[in-house]
C-alpha cells in the first residue's frame, strides 16, 4: 500500500508542477482583456487562474517528499502524469467558457476546450460571431499550447531539467529527441513554433489588412489563423470559419502554415540545421505525398464528374483544400458542413474520411494514425509478400530513413501496426454508437474520423443539441487519438488497480 | 540566419507541395 501512496505521490507533485506552470499563461487573456476593456473577461481569467493556482499548490505539497526523486520516476508515473495533466487542464481551461454564458453547461465548455488542446476544432460554442476577444484569444492560444504539448510548455519555460521528465515527454505521445536533454528539446520545438507564429501572423495581418480589416482586428485575425493553422487546429474567430475572408491568398497561405505543421519536430529541426535533402528521403514525407496526392485525385474526379466544380481553380480551392485540410488534420473548411453530404457523393466522402484516419506526421501538430506509421506498415507488408513470392528465406535487414536511416524490425512493424489498428477500433466502436443514435452511416463515418484524426471538419452532428452521450464519445475519441492510447490505457488500469485495492480493503 | 533561411526553405517547400497538387489537379480538369 506504501508503494501505491508514493505512487500517487510523485504523480501529484509533477502534474501540480506542470498545472502551476500552465497557471502563468492565464496571464495573457487577462492582458488582451484590459486592453479591450473588458473588465468581465479579466475577472472570468482571473477566478480560473487563482483556481489553478491552489490545486496546483496543493497537488505539489501533497507529493513535496517525492521531488528529490527524480530519477525514481517509473514510465507508469511518467505516462498517468501526461495523460491526468491534459484531463485537469482542460477541466480547469473550461471555465472562463462557462463563465462567458456562451455555452449552455459546463460539458460543452470542457468538450471545447479538449477539441482545442487535441488540435481538433469542433466546437459548440454559442454565438461564435459575438465571443469576447479575450475568450477568442484564448481558444485559440488553447489550440497553439495543444499543437506542442502542456507538458512540452512546462518542461520548456516553467520546470527545472530532472531526470524522468523523458517519461512525461513520451506520455504525450511525442517520441523524437532533437538534442540529448528532453529540455533543450522541448525549448527547440517552441522555438521553433514562435519563429513559424512571428512570420506566419505577419503575412496573414498584412493580408487580413490589404482585405480591408482595420489594423488591429487584422492582427488578431492573423494571430488566430495561424495559430489554428500551425497546430493543424482548424478554429477560426468566425462562425463561417476560412470562408469568412472570401480570399483566396489568405486561404492559401493558411494552407502553406497547415502543411508544414503537419510535419514531424525532426524534420523541422533537420531543415534548421541545413539539411534539406531529408525532405526527399524521409518516410512520412513520402508517405504523406503519395496517400494526399492519390486522395486529392479521388475527390477531384468524384467532384469533377459530378459537375459540381468544372474548372480547375474551383476543384482546388473547394475540394483539393478541404482534402489537404483534412489530411493534415486541420479542419479548415471553405465549403458548409452539409455540402459534403450533399455534393461530394459516395466517392469524394470516402477520400476525405480516409485522409482524416491517415493525418499528419509523428511528433507533429498533427493527429491520426500518422504518416510514420503508415509507411512503416506499407514497407514491411511489400518486403513481406516480395519474400514470400521470390520464395527466399535469408534473414535480409530492411531499412527506412526517418531523420537517420533505421532498421524496419518487427518491433518497429509491431509499434505501428497496434496503433493503427487501435485507431481502427475507436473509428469503428465511434461510427456503431453514433448509428445507435439515428444518424447514416456515412455522416457518423465522417464524424468520427474527424474527431479521432483530431481534424475538426463536420458535417452537421457535431452541435450543442446532440445526446450528451456522443459528446462523452467525441471528447474521449478526441484525447485517445491525440495522447496515442498507450498513457491513457495506464492510467485508466492504474485507476481499476486501485479501486480494487480499495474495495477489498472496504 | 542560416538558420533563419531553413525556416524560409521549408515555406518554399510547402508552396512547392502546393503547386504541385495544383498542377494535378489542373490537368484532371483538362
Amino acid at each position: 500500500m506504501k508503494g501505491h501512496t508514493e505512487g500517487l505521490k510523485i504523480v501529484s507533485y509533477y502534474t501540480g508542477s506542470i498545472i502551476l506552470g500552465f497557471s502563468l499563461t492565464f496571464l495573457l487573456p487577462m492582458i488582451v482583456a484590459v486592453l479591450n476593456l473588458d473588465i468581465n473577461s479579466f475577472f472570468d481569467f482571473s477566478i480560473t487562474m487563482s483556481i489553478a493556482v491552489t490545486l496546483a499548490i496543493f497537488m505539489r505539497n501533497y507529493g513535496e517528499k517525492t521531488k528529490s526523486k527524480g530519477e525514481g520516476i517509473a514510465w507508469r508515473h511518467g505516462l498517468v502524469v501526461a495523460s491526468l495533466t491534459w484531463i485537469l487542464l482542460t477541466m480547469i481551461s473550461a471555465i472562463p467558457y462557462s463563465l462567458s454564458g456562451h455555452t449552455l453547461s459546463y460539458l460543452d465548455s470542457c468538450f471545447d476546450v479538449m477539441s482545442g488542446f487535441t488540435t481538433t476544432g469542433v466546437y459548440l460554442l454559442q454565438d461564435l460571431d459575438h465571443v469576447s476577444q479575450a475568450l477568442n484569444f484564448w481558444r485559440h492560444m488553447l489550440t497553439f499550447i495543444g499543437g506542442q504539448g502542456m507538458v512540452v510548455l512546462a518542461l520548456s519555460f516553467f520546470v527545472k531539467e530532472m531526470g524522468g521528465a523523458y517519461k512525461f515527454y513520451v506520455g504525450e505521445g511525442k517520441d523524437i529527441t532533437l538534442v540529448p536533454n528532453v529540455k533543450g528539446t522541448s525549448q527547440w520545438i517552441w522555438k521553433i513554433s514562435l519563429t513559424f507564429l512571428l512570420i506566419g501572423t505577419s503575412l496573414l495581418w498584412i493580408q487580413g489588412m490589404i482585405l480591408g480589416l482595420n489594423p488591429i482586428s487584422a492582427f488578431y485575425h492573423g494571430l488566430y489563423i495561424f495559430e489554428a493553422a500551425w497546430s493543424t487546429g482548424g478554429f477560426a474567430p468566425n462562425v463561417q470559419n476560412i470562408m469568412y475572408y472570401h480570399d483566396f491568398t489568405y486561404e492559401i497561405i493558411g494552407m502553406v502554415f497547415f502543411i508544414i505543421g503537419s510535419f514531424n519536430f525532426g524534420l523541422h529541426y533537420a531543415f534548421i540545421q541545413g539539411n534539406r535533402k531529408e525532405f526527399f528521403k524521409n518516410i512520412e514525407v513520402i508517405s504523406f505525398t503519395v496517400t494526399s496526392l492519390l486522395l486529392s485525385v479521388l475527390a477531384v474526379f468524384a467532384l469533377k464528374n459530378s459537375g459540381m466544380y468544372t474548372d480547375a481553380v474551383g476543384l482546388f480551392r473547394r475540394v483539393v483544400y478541404n482534402l489537404l485540410s483534412a489530411h493534415t488534420t486541420t479542419g479548415f473548411g471553405n465549403i458548409f458542413a452539409r455540402q459534403f453530404v450533399l455534393e461530394w457523393g459516395g466517392l469524394g466522402m470516402a477520400a476525405i474520411t480516409i485522409s482524416m484516419l491517415i493525418g499528419g506526421s509523428a511528433c507533429s501538430t498533427a493527429g491520426g494514425i500518422k504518416g510514420l506509421r503508415m509507411g512503416i506498415v506499407a514497407k514491411g507488408i511489400y518486403y513481406d509478400i516480395k519474400k514470400i513470392i521470390k520464395g527466399d528465406n535469408s534473414v535480409r535487414v530492411v531499412k527506412y530513413h526517418h531523420i537517420k536511416d533505421q532498421v524496419l524490425d518487427d518491433a518497429a512493424f509491431r509499434a505501428a501496426a497496434g496503433i493503427m489498428i487501435l485507431y481502427i477500433l475507436l473509428f469503428a466502436v465511434g461510427v456503431i454508437i453514433t448509428t445507435l443514435y439515428g444518424y447514416p452511416m456515412m455522416d457518423a463515418a465522417f464524424e468520427v474520423a474527424s474527431v479521432s484524426g483530431n481534424v475538426g471538419l463536420s458535417v452537421g452532428i457535431i452541435q450543442a443539441s446532440m445526446p450528451a452521450v456522443l459528446k462523452w464519445l467525441y471528447m474521449i475519441a478526441m484525447y485517445l487519438g491525440r495522447l496515442e492510447f498507450i498513457s491513457v490505457f495506464v492510467l485508466l488500469g492504474l485507476m481499476v488497480k486501485g479501486a480494487k485495492k480499495w474495495f477489498k480493503r472496504y | 540566419m542560416k538558420q533563419l533561411r531553413g525556416y524560409f526553405v521549408e515555406i518554399l517547400y510547402s508552396i512547392g507541395l502546393i503547386v504541385l497538387y495544383f498542377v494535378v489537379t489542373w490537368l484532371i480538369s483538362l
